[in-house]
């Protein structure tokens, strides 16, 4: 909350843009979830039925890396990745309460990889390891509570092998790409990277 | 449940389902599981066929969790009394234990955002986020102007695939192609709506008058306390 005052406070329309990605993104994971269903309903009885979700599990990802990257100021990671998560219990996702605290835990991920650069940079290189920084910690939170304990190891590096593509996939490439090609349209002018870009 | 503040309530399931999380009690997670549904079922105003519409995918994510959990349980989880099941497979007594564990954790935080779910109006609760847990409106108001285009964007990821189609590019749910209009679209009507808002006199810090007042009572408090309680007394018992 501290940024607040300071020369990185959020605007009202960067509020409603990073809400409208994350309703952009919702939908397309809605896609994914329909598109993924056929291969889910074979995966259940072989006992591999979380791999269909692991496969698309990078769309969630998106919204907070491409919200960074866009908006280039602390926090915009995390509070991007929490607005989808609260976007999501609106639209009256099941799982309600964990959303959230999946949110936070993803969302988190993604901050420190660009903290640990101070925010100063917000390239390729920052981008792909922010997708990399979500899965860990979303792994590890899936790991505590639904407790992976119980499943044999080999198959949780199967799991984590598929969402760390998926996530480097989706909110690494897809992301920077996305976000560059947004740039060049001059739609970006008033947010940080619209600037860089003019700069070069 | 549709009398308690909508924030109070997330945030008591929030903590319960992080009590859960960290306990690992297959019995607790199925009455957690039965009295969430029951509850939600004797809410008024609930709508019954979708309820039980809605539990299918918890079913199928439960029967999925078993299955790994029986046919790829961890070492630890996989010594025990053997048992052939299915004629050919060598089944552990003690990994059907952890399959059943692994299936009762889908079904309680299942049933702890189905309660959630069925009984909160979206307003109400971005409303009691402010009231309650200031919220700053600029988010609040934000973020319920975005949601309620919810219908259009879902429309018009439609019809951007469509028009795609029809000007011969191939292009998957996924491909830049198609989201890239989106986002455009995204942005500005995001440049649109702020600009409205502002040139109405919207203003983060001003004053405020609330047409909505979402209340806060001890039934509320009670929940907040009551629910881990409840979980605690479970754990020790069950």
């Amino acid at each position: 909350m501290k940024q607040k005052e300071s020369s990185y406070s959020w605007k009202l329309q960067d509020i409603i843009f990073v809400a409208m990605l994350c309703v952009v993104f919702g939908v397309v994971y809605l896609a994914g979830v329909y598109l993924i269903s056929p291969l889910t309903a074979i995966f259940a009885p072989l006992g591999v039925s979380l791999l269909g979700t692991e496969m698309i599990f990078g769309i969630w990802f998106m919204a907070a890396t491409l919200a960074a990257y866009i908006l280039q100021k602390p926090g915009a990671a995390i509070i991007a990745e929490v607005l989808a998560s609260l976007i999501e219990v609106l639209l009256g996702n099941m799982y309600g309460p964990m959303v959230i605290v999946a949110g936070i835990v993803q969302g988190a991920g993604a901050e420190l990889v660009f903290a640990a650069w101070r925010y100063k940079r917000f390239d390729r290189t920052t981008m792909y390891l922010a997708s990399v920084g979500c899965t860990i910690t979303g792994f590890l939170w899936s790991f505590v509570r639904s407790n992976y304990l119980a499943i044999a190891p080999r198959l949780l590096v199967v799991y984590f092998v598929v969402r760390l593509i998926s996530s480097f996939i989706f909110s690494g490439v897809l992301c920077k790409l996305m976000g560059d090609s947004l740039a060049r349209t001059g739609l970006l002018k008033s947010y940080a990277l619209g600037r860089a870009m003019r700069d070069e | 449940m549709r009398a308690l503040n909508s924030a109070y309530k997330l945030l008591t399931l929030i903590i319960a389902s992080l009590m859960l999380s960290v306990t690992y009690n297959t019995r607790l997670d199925l009455v957690v599981a039965g009295c969430c549904f029951l509850v939600t079922l004797c809410t008024p105003r609930v709508d019954r066929k979708f309820l039980f519409i809605s539990l299918t995918p918890f079913l199928i994510a439960a029967f999925g969790m078993f299955m790994t959990g029986l046919l790829f349980p961890s070492q630890a989880a996989a010594q025990g009394v053997e048992t052939a099941v299915f004629g050919q497979r060598v089944i552990y007594a003690s990994s059907l234990k952890s399959a059943c564990q692994l299936a009762a954790r889908v079904l309680a935080f299942g049933g702890l955002g189905m309660l959630f779910a069925f009984t909160t109006e979206p307003m109400e609760l971005i409303m009691s986020l402010m009231q309650q847990f200031h919220l700053p409106p600029k988010f609040a108001y934000g973020i319920l102007a975005a949601y309620h285009f919810f219908p259009v964007v879902r429309s018009e990821f439609g019809t951007v695939g469509v028009a795609l189609r029809v000007r011969g590019v191939k292009a998957t749910p996924f491909s830049p192609k198609r989201i890239l209009p989106m986002l455009v679209h995204a942005l500005e009507r995001s440049q649109s709506l702020a600009m409205a808002m502002e040139s109405r006199g919207f203003q983060n810090d001003a004053p405020r008058a609330v047409a909505f007042r979402v209340r806060f009572g001890w039934a509320d408090i009670a929940f907040l306390i009551g629910l881990p309680a409840a979980l605690l007394v479970g754990l020790w018992l069950l």
